[in-house]
């Protein structure tokens, strides 16, 4: 329950800093998700439950701010977030390469959504520019910023789940 | 006799020596011979009055640095208040100088009616050109009404709540704006682009686009209000087996930096859907 609004919490805030931060500084036409970012490295977390509930937070947040479909958001992060989930109920032991490897897809999904939806409202990009000018910009801004929020999941995990010290 | 003059010679002798010594005092040639009896003396003194120096200090520093400390944080702290009060004064300055500017921009145009609204965010997606505002339709704010900044048009609102707005930029990739072209005297359309560009198109092969050549709004769809500045062309490219010319153009709106803008209240859009062709039901 502490953890379900937390996530309501930490996700607002970062919904903002998303959208007044984040998408200033810029590499290309392309800026760090840090919203998905976050909801990889949560669902990374050995204790952490609900993290679909999580997804369901940002994709309302983010949605309620772009123009963007809402689906797209929904469809995105409650994506990455199933495949979080399922790589560490694998047992996958290196938790930081599996946060860069979800941080790609995460990307590559969430932006070709985009630019799909995108084209089947009428607004068509050239794939290649978008590739280009967004989607391998953001790549490397999410691979950059992917360590320092896994970090800060894992702290909040820490925190909010303690470690039981059995004596 | 000889005593008495023997006397007098004693008595003279002391002064003799001392008007000597005056003498030479006088013409600086004791000055040398002075200096070796005192150079130890002043040495010693010297000496003294270091250690005394060094005592006074040693017994006196610590009141000091003590006071010295509480004098150093309160200015500190006097300083950190002051270079606050500069940031927000700069911060007032800058406000106040775009609300002069869009004040200008107001005077120019009495016709339209505004409201200022600040920039509070931008759209998540870094694949659409939109901008977040802190008015929305508690403030009479609708969508499609122009947004303007003190340069010029800045997009149109796309969707509004209560206390926001969001509005889409000209730049957008999905932006069509009907535009006049100033002095070439021809219409086209201005498109915005995934990377920021705008793109003049639809323009006729046989139009004098040149660069520099001004964009203003034209008005026509009743999308736009006519006349407000959009651009300037930087570049023309004419093919002369296409049916259009085309052009690039420099937007007049810096859109990194947009932090306020105006929305025109008074000017509603077009509204179309009736004239929209219906399906006819089948029989």
């Amino acid at each position: 329950m502490i953890a379900d609004l937390l996530g309501l919490v930490v996700l607002g805030i970062l919904t903002m800093v998303q959208s007044v931060f984040l998408r200033q500084v810029v590499l290309l036409q392309g800026s760090a998700d840090i919203v998905m970012l976050m909801l990889i490295a949560w669902a990374l977390q050995r204790r952490a439950r609900h993290t679909w509930l999580w997804a369901l937070f940002a994709a309302s947040f983010v949605a309620m701010l772009s123009e963007v479909h809402f689906a797209v958001w929904f469809i995105g992060y409650l994506g990455v977030t199933v495949m979080a989930s399922a790589l560490r109920r694998t047992g996958w032991r290196l938790p930081a390469l599996g946060m860069f490897l979800l941080a790609i897809t995460g990307t590559l999904l969430i932006q070709g959504l985009t630019w799909a939806t995108l084209r089947l409202v009428g607004t068509p990009i050239p794939f290649l520019l978008a590739v280009r000018r967004v989607m391998l910009p953001s790549l490397l801004l999410n691979l950059l910023f992917a360590l320092p929020v896994y970090s800060l999941a894992r702290d909040l995990a820490a925190w909010v789940f303690p470690e039981v010290v059995e004596v | 006799m000889d005593r008495q003059v023997l006397r007098r010679a004693r008595r003279a002798i002391p002064v003799l020596i001392v008007g000597g010594i005056l003498l030479l005092a006088l013409s600086g040639s004791l000055t040398q011979l002075l200096q070796v009896p005192l150079r130890p003396l002043v040495g010693m003194q010297t000496w003294l009055a270091e250690r005394y120096e060094v005592l006074r200090r040693f017994v006196t520093a610590p009141r000091d640095i003590v006071a010295l400390q509480q004098r150093n944080q309160q200015l500190e702290a006097e300083v950190s208040r002051l270079q606050t009060q500069i940031i927000e004064l700069q911060q007032q300055v800058s406000d106040a100088n775009i609300l002069a500017a869009l004040l200008d921009f107001a005077r120019a145009n009495p016709e339209y009616q505004y409201k200022a609204a600040e920039v509070i965010g931008r759209d998540p997606s870094p694949f659409l050109h939109y901008i977040i505002i802190n008015r929305g339709s508690a403030d009479g704010l609708r969508r499609g009404m122009p947004v303007v900044t003190e340069q010029g048009l800045a997009g149109r609102i796309a969707a509004v709540t209560a206390s926001a707005a969001r509005v889409q930029l000209v730049t957008d990739p999905a932006m069509q704006i009907n535009v006049d072209v100033t002095p070439a005297g021809t219409s086209g359309v201005l498109v915005g682009s995934l990377t920021g560009d705008l793109t003049l198109d639809n323009v006729p092969l046989d139009a004098n686009l040149q660069p520099g050549d001004i964009i203003l709004t034209s008005g026509l769809g009743g999308t736009y209000p006519p006349n407000l500045l959009v651009g300037q062309v930087t570049g023309v490219r004419r093919l002369e087996y296409e049916l259009f010319q085309n052009a690039s153009v420099q937007p007049v709106v810096d859109f990194n930096r947009l932090s306020i803008v105006l929305v025109i209240v008074n000017f509603q859009p077009a509204d179309y859907t009736p004239l929209l062709p219906t399906p006819i039901p089948a029989q």
